[in-house]
């Protein structure tokens, strides 16, 4: 544990950087989850099995997630937009922390809201001309770390320049839905 | 043999020469051909007079701080071959290398050549660069590349998108704008530079702080590096700089990179003001450092005061969408950048996507040398100020490489 720096394994991170620099095969990662309904509006997804490094690799436990309607649905979840706020958050903490990390800047406190405004007529159908979507997000970072103010928000820039979820919500993504047959 | 008749190429010829090494050059057009004929109207180098600098051949001009035009490159260029007496072989275009007899056959539309090393540097931006998504644009909508675009009036009336913010984009969507065609600028990462900070020409800081001759083998993430655009500058003779937020009064409309086209819509990324954010805190960084140097060489008093720039303004809520059905877009500039053309070059030198293999311009093919190019050995390789100490490595080089290849 002699080279984590703020919990990062320095040495790990490095390594697989190094090998997939190497190898691009070893950098193909592909994620999956799956989902079942469970009454009403709501579902449950789980998430487990993965692939990367050039093998099936399996999470520590199955992870579950419950998601729901605020309004006509009974409690089980929030709804799966909000489960977007959270993974946009959580991508572009994780890659401030490894910014820092990289550099050797000692983070004490890293925090953040997101909020996202939307318009659900969109989603209702009630008026075409209005997106489905969020109109407006922001992440709205507090940071307490070991070095000057301008270094913080390079570190809040890179990681959001960096950020996988960042870059799936502000720039297209093609998505396919189909039937299992 | 020398492939290109431009800066580099001549520039190598004057390193050979003064080695004995007997070379050729080969121009397909004359002497800085492209500088002439694939610039537009008001095109002007980034780099001031001073630095316009090449072995045995620096500017002597009565304007040392003043940028050249397309012309008059040219001009400079023709001169210097003059000046070093370079064995060039005008229109001449090559048509294929490949290896021979221990060498290389170059076949030419003169006939083919013999030689046991060859030196590409036939330029790094022979061919303007589209992102995939240019196939979506709707019919009836014009789309340019700055080696073609020569002024305004080339375009239709109405709209115009730039894609791109490079030192080409940001001009040529000022110069549009100001023609009264309506500009939207899509750009990605970018490098915001003043043109004068503290009194002096930026590029004179980038050399006092040595910034220019960062090495590629020194550089962090070298891919990276050789992928950076060239900074938003522009030249000119009131040296004024020419920023987003310059292009923002005059009524350009800022919009994040391009993603992609569908059904004929033009979806923008999101991320504008983070990539805004970056290129500011980026210069932010280049000032202090050069804040520093000055502090440091005890100038403080002689040169100008320091200072910061305003942020790049962002609105609020920039459209990501553009419907390009609508009739407001008439045309499109696509300042997306270059690539080399080296496809007459016949050997198996190319990486899976398609760039040379080389190690600072060694290019992995005995006696085989590439010049000019982002990054090739140091960060001013691209520039015409790169050519000098480029040329004298490489030719060093080759020179051993002669050596140690018995001659036959």
């Amino acid at each position: 544990m002699s080279d984590e720096f703020n919990g990062v394994p320095l040495d790990k991170m490095w390594g697989a950087i190094g090998r997939f620099r190497a190898d691009g095969e070893l950098a193909q990662f592909r994620f999956s989850a799956r989902n079942e309904w469970v009454e009403g509006m709501a579902s449950e997804s789980s998430i487990y099995e993965w692939h990367g490094l050039g093998a099936d690799q399996k999470h520590v436990e199955e992870f579950s997630f419950k998601a729901d309607h605020p309004t006509l649905g009974h409690g089980h979840g929030p709804t799966p937009q909000e489960y977007v706020l959270h993974a946009l958050a959580a991508c572009i903490t994780a890659g401030v922390i490894t910014g820092a990390a990289a550099r050797q800047i000692r983070l004490n406190r890293v925090s953040s809201s997101v909020c996202a405004d939307i318009d659900v007529r969109g989603v209702l159908g009630i008026d075409p001309d209005i997106r489905k979507g969020f109109s407006h997000v922001q992440v709205e970072f507090d940071i307490d770390a070991e070095c000057d103010d301008e270094t913080i928000d390079a570190l809040v820039a890179a990681g959001t320049k960096y950020s996988a979820v960042f870059d799936m919500l502000a720039n297209p993504t093609e998505v396919d839905v189909i039937r299992y047959r | 043999m020398i492939i290109g008749g431009g800066h580099s190429g001549l520039a190598m010829s004057k390193r050979l020469a003064d080695r004995g090494i007997d070379h050729v050059v080969l121009e397909r057009g004359q002497a800085g051909e492209s500088w002439r004929s694939q610039r537009w109207d008001s095109f002007t180098l980034l780099t001031p007079n001073w630095q316009t600098k090449l072995p045995g051949g620096d500017y002597e001009g009565d304007d040392p701080d003043g940028f050249m035009t397309g012309p008059e490159v040219t001009d400079f260029i023709v001169d210097y071959g003059r000046k070093i007496a370079a064995p060039i072989e005008e229109h001449t275009a090559v048509e294929s290398v490949r290896a021979s007899n221990g060498g290389y056959e170059v076949v030419t539309s003169a006939g083919p050549w013999h030689c046991d090393t060859v030196v590409l540097a036939s330029g790094a931006n022979n061919l303007p660069l589209r992102p995939e998504c240019a196939d979506a644009v709707p019919d009836g909508i014009v789309g340019v590349n700055p080696l073609d675009y020569r002024r305004p009036t080339d375009l239709p009336d109405g709209g115009v998108m730039v894609v791109g913010a490079a030192a080409t984009g940001i001009q040529l969507a000022e110069e549009l704008q100001l023609s009264g065609r309506p500009v939207t600028l899509s750009l990605g990462e970018h490098v915001r530079m003043p043109r004068v900070y503290r009194g002096r020409d930026i590029q004179h800081w980038m050399e006092a702080i040595g910034r220019l001759d960062e090495r590629y083998d020194e550089v962090e993430e070298l891919r990276k590096a050789r992928k950076v655009a060239s900074p938003q500058l522009i030249g000119t003779a009131e040296r004024r700089t020419l920023d987003l937020n310059r292009l923002t009064d005059i009524g350009v409309q800022l919009r994040g990179r391009l993603g992609t086209i569908r059904d004929g819509v033009a979806l923008f990324s999101g991320g504008l003001r983070n990539h805004c954010a970056l290129a500011d805190q980026k210069l932010g960084r280049l000032l202090d450092d050069i804040d520093r140097w000055i502090g440091g060489q005890g100038l403080d008093g002689e040169v100008g005061a320091p200072h910061r720039y305003e942020p790049t303004r962002v609105e609020k809520s920039a459209p990501l969408m553009l419907d390009l059905t609508k009739g407001e877009i008439r045309s499109i500039v696509w300042a997306t950048g270059f690539q080399p053309d080296l496809s007459w070059l016949d050997l198996p030198v190319f990486d899976t996507g398609g760039r040379i293999r080389h190690d600072g311009g060694v290019v992995d093919a005995p006696g085989v040398y590439l010049l000019g190019g982002s990054f090739l050995r140091r960060r001013r390789s691209s520039f015409i100020h790169g050519a000098p100490a480029d040329s004298e490595d490489l030719a060093e080089h080759l020179a051993g490489y002669l050596a140690g290849h018995a001659t036959r």
